[in-house]
């Protein structure tokens, strides 16, 4: 057993710790591990996704010229054929061409599903919840991660779609007419649930690893699709001037952002003993004012909190995901702001200097600090 | 640069414990532990990564707020005035890759910006004084004016700068002046001024083994001209525009094959790869000008499913890797 202790650098820190009483697969232990980390040649991949992506848009033209000329209801079966032909070729083998053309066999079955179900008109929008179901069916299947990502983004998508168009009965004249009011409310719901369960799945990580093989296989691609989706939630009904329309909306979710981001800045001071006694609530406090700059607008502040959770939990995709978008979402404020280009540069200018005031203090104080 | 290693430098990734936690029974408590000493920052890296973080926010911020108030009062400003800021700081540059003592790296990026300089002084130039010259004279004076310092650096940004900025005078020249030319002739055109570096950077490379070129070089040149080369020839098949479709299949049909024996003779996945697929879409293109129905669509789709995993089949086996994941 001493043997893989050597190679793999996990084995060395589980050996260091004080962790007793562990029994470790080691044979399936290395295999994963070599699996994981070998890579093929980057034009292979490269070659067999783009192979995978052309092959995909033939067939896909091939099913539309043949429902067009034919005048059939084809199009809702090759598009279950093409979901199970997914699940199918997944479970097969994690050989990379296989598994883009099982993704790209996904994608298009999940589109021409769409495409053939709208044109049913079922009552109450059903159409997207028997596709919720499906992406659910294919996660519990899926093997790979590619998948699973997909799965949960498709699952949300539908989720948009089906409260977005909600088809109410006839009579229901109380509702129709809220209908704006209904779509903005389940809007917001949707972005706290997924803001719940995107703090659930990062602070818990160790607990989805340990519970079972299927939670630990699904957990990083579900995270991953979640931050996507919220992010693009977050796009979606941010814009400057709209908001204004739809008040107080980006409001609510400024403000539940900003809670979740306090939330978080508490646990991590505690954790990590930074400010003793009274200094920690002056810093909360000031974090509070400098978030609330942004009420109206707020994907900068859910870009902080994604920002703060995914260095906090060491994911780096996440991190670059969500600095990208906090810069794209603060470009995006500035330009929507109705001031002249004067006014900009010297709020510019001072917001620089303000940075470096904390740059300052920051530099100074820690030093201070940990010297005792 | 060296606060972000130090930063994520020693940690275990997030891979590691799942595959730990996958085939053991850890219990959630220790991997918990072991998550926070080896995957998750201490208290350093917070502090480093709040420092670095404040330190770029407040220069960002600054710079921004110095070019808004430039841009504001851009029409206001003499004319001598904003050509002799981008000048000065062109001089300025230059002055600071002479004078400092800055590593080479960080000199060849300051050359660089230079060359980038050079174009936005000519932007601003034609803006000023509204000559109504054709976009690729703007092109083309840019990529003369830069040719000394590009030849002089064997920093290879610069070079790939250069190549792009001469195909788009190319690509300008022909849209704006000579409309005679027919696209596969302009696309044969740009594939043999691309391909050309790529066998001199290979000759060089491999046979007289004096420099050693980066691949990422070799890679980007040769991608952009097998480009030019695939929709030049599925163009011609395509739109049946035959002038200059002749000489590009000629001398694709040429260097494709000097390319595939090169690829054979010193195991270049790349080239061996990139070839066969080219030709791939060229098959299909051919597939569609037989004939655009249904079942055309479905022989195409098999058609290139089929030789993309041949094609893989047979890189992987020339290759010989030493791993299992052969198809």
């Amino acid at each position: 057993m001493n043997n893989p202790y050597n190679k793999y650098p996990v084995l060395e820190a589980l050996e260091r710790s004080k962790i007793e009483d562990i029994t470790l697969d080691a044979e399936n232990f290395e295999k994963e591990y070599a699996f994981k980390r070998h890579t093929q040649p980057f034009i292979i991949k490269f070659i067999s996704i783009l192979g995978g992506i052309l092959a995909s848009l033939s067939f896909a033209g091939f099913v539309f010229l043949f429902n067009f000329t034919n005048n059939s209801n084809s199009i809702l079966i090759i598009s279950l054929v093409a979901i199970i032909l997914t699940i199918w070729l997944n479970n097969k083998s994690e050989k990379i061409i296989l598994s883009s053309f099982s993704v790209s066999c996904y994608i298009i079955g999940f589109y021409f599903l769409n495409f053939s179900l709208s044109s049913y008109d079922l009552p109450f929008n059903s159409s997207q919840i028997i596709i919720m179901g499906i992406s659910i069916l294919v996660l519990i299947f899926s093997k790979g991660y590619l998948l699973a990502f997909l799965s949960i983004l498709f699952f949300n998508i539908s989720f948009q779609l089906f409260y977005h168009h909600f088809i109410f009965g006839p009579g229901n004249k109380l509702l129709e007419d809220n209908i704006i009011l209904i779509t903005n409310l389940s809007d917001v719901l949707h972005k706290c649930i997924l803001l719940l369960l995107i703090l659930f799945a990062y602070e818990k990580e160790a607990k989805f690893l340990t519970y079972k093989a299927s939670t630990n296989r699904i957990l990083y691609p579900v995270r991953l699709a979640m931050v996507i989706f919220y992010i693009y939630l977050l796009y979606s009904h941010s814009s400057g001037l709209g908001s204004r329309e739809v008040f107080p909306f980006p409001v609510i979710v400024s403000i539940i952002q900003l809670l979740a981001a306090l939330f978080l800045i508490n646990k991590i001071i505690v954790e990590h003993n930074f400010f003793i006694g009274t200094k920690k609530w002056i810093i909360i406090a000031c974090l509070a004012i400098g978030l609330s700059c942004s009420i109206y607008a707020p994907g900068i502040s859910g870009a902080i909190l994604l920002m703060v959770l995914a260095f906090k939990k060491s994911d780096k995709t996440t991190l670059i995901i969500s600095a990208v978008a906090f810069l794209f979402f603060l470009s995006k404020y500035y330009y929507d702001l109705e001031l002249t280009l004067l006014t900009k540069s010297i709020m510019l200018f001072c917001s620089g200097v303000l940075f470096f005031i904390i740059q300052y203090l920051l530099t100074s104080k820690k030093i201070e600090n940990e010297k005792i | 640069m060296k606060t972000l290693t130090f930063i994520m430098m020693k940690k275990i990734s997030n891979k590691d414990f799942q595959i730990l936690a996958k085939h053991s029974d850890i219990k959630e408590a220790e991997l918990e532990e072991l998550l926070k000493t080896h995957c998750y920052p201490d208290k350093n890296s917070w502090i480093k990564t709040l420092q670095l973080s404040s330190l770029i926010l407040a220069l960002g911020f600054m710079i921004l707020g110095i070019i808004f108030f430039f841009a504001f009062n851009w029409d206001y400003l003499h004319k001598f005035v904003k050509l002799g800021i981008i000048e000065t700081l062109i001089l300025g540059s230059i002055g600071i890759i002479y004078f400092s003592k800055l590593p080479v790296l960080y000199k060849k990026l300051t050359l660089l910006l230079c060359a980038v300089l050079v174009g936005v002084l000519f932007a601003v130039f034609g803006q000023i004084y509204q000559t109504g010259a054709n976009a690729y004279d703007f092109f083309l004076a840019w990529t003369i004016l830069i040719s000394l310092w590009v030849f002089s650096s064997s920093f290879k940004p610069t070079w790939i700068l250069y190549f792009g900025l001469i195909d788009i005078s190319i690509i300008l020249f022909r849209n704006q002046v000579m409309q005679e030319w027919d696209i596969p002739s302009l696309l044969s055109l740009l594939f043999l001024i691309n391909i050309l570096p790529v066998f001199i950077c290979i000759y060089l490379n491999d046979f007289k083994k004096c420099f050693k070129i980066p691949l990422y070089f070799i890679q980007i040149l040769s991608l952009a001209a097998f480009s030019f080369s695939t929709f030049g020839i599925a163009y011609g098949i395509l739109i049946s525009e035959n002038n200059g479709l002749i000489f590009l299949i000629g001398s694709a049909a040429i260097i494709y094959t000097l390319l595939m024996w090169y690829g054979i003779k010193f195991k270049r996945s790349f080239f061996l790869t990139i070839v066969p697929f080219s030709l791939i879409i060229i098959g299909s293109s051919l597939l569609i000008n037989i004939s655009e129905d249904w079942g055309m669509m479905l022989i195409i789709a098999g058609f290139i499913s089929v030789s993309t995993i041949i094609l893989i089949r047979f890189i992987l086996k020339f290759i010989e890797k030493p791993h299992e994941q052969s198809i």
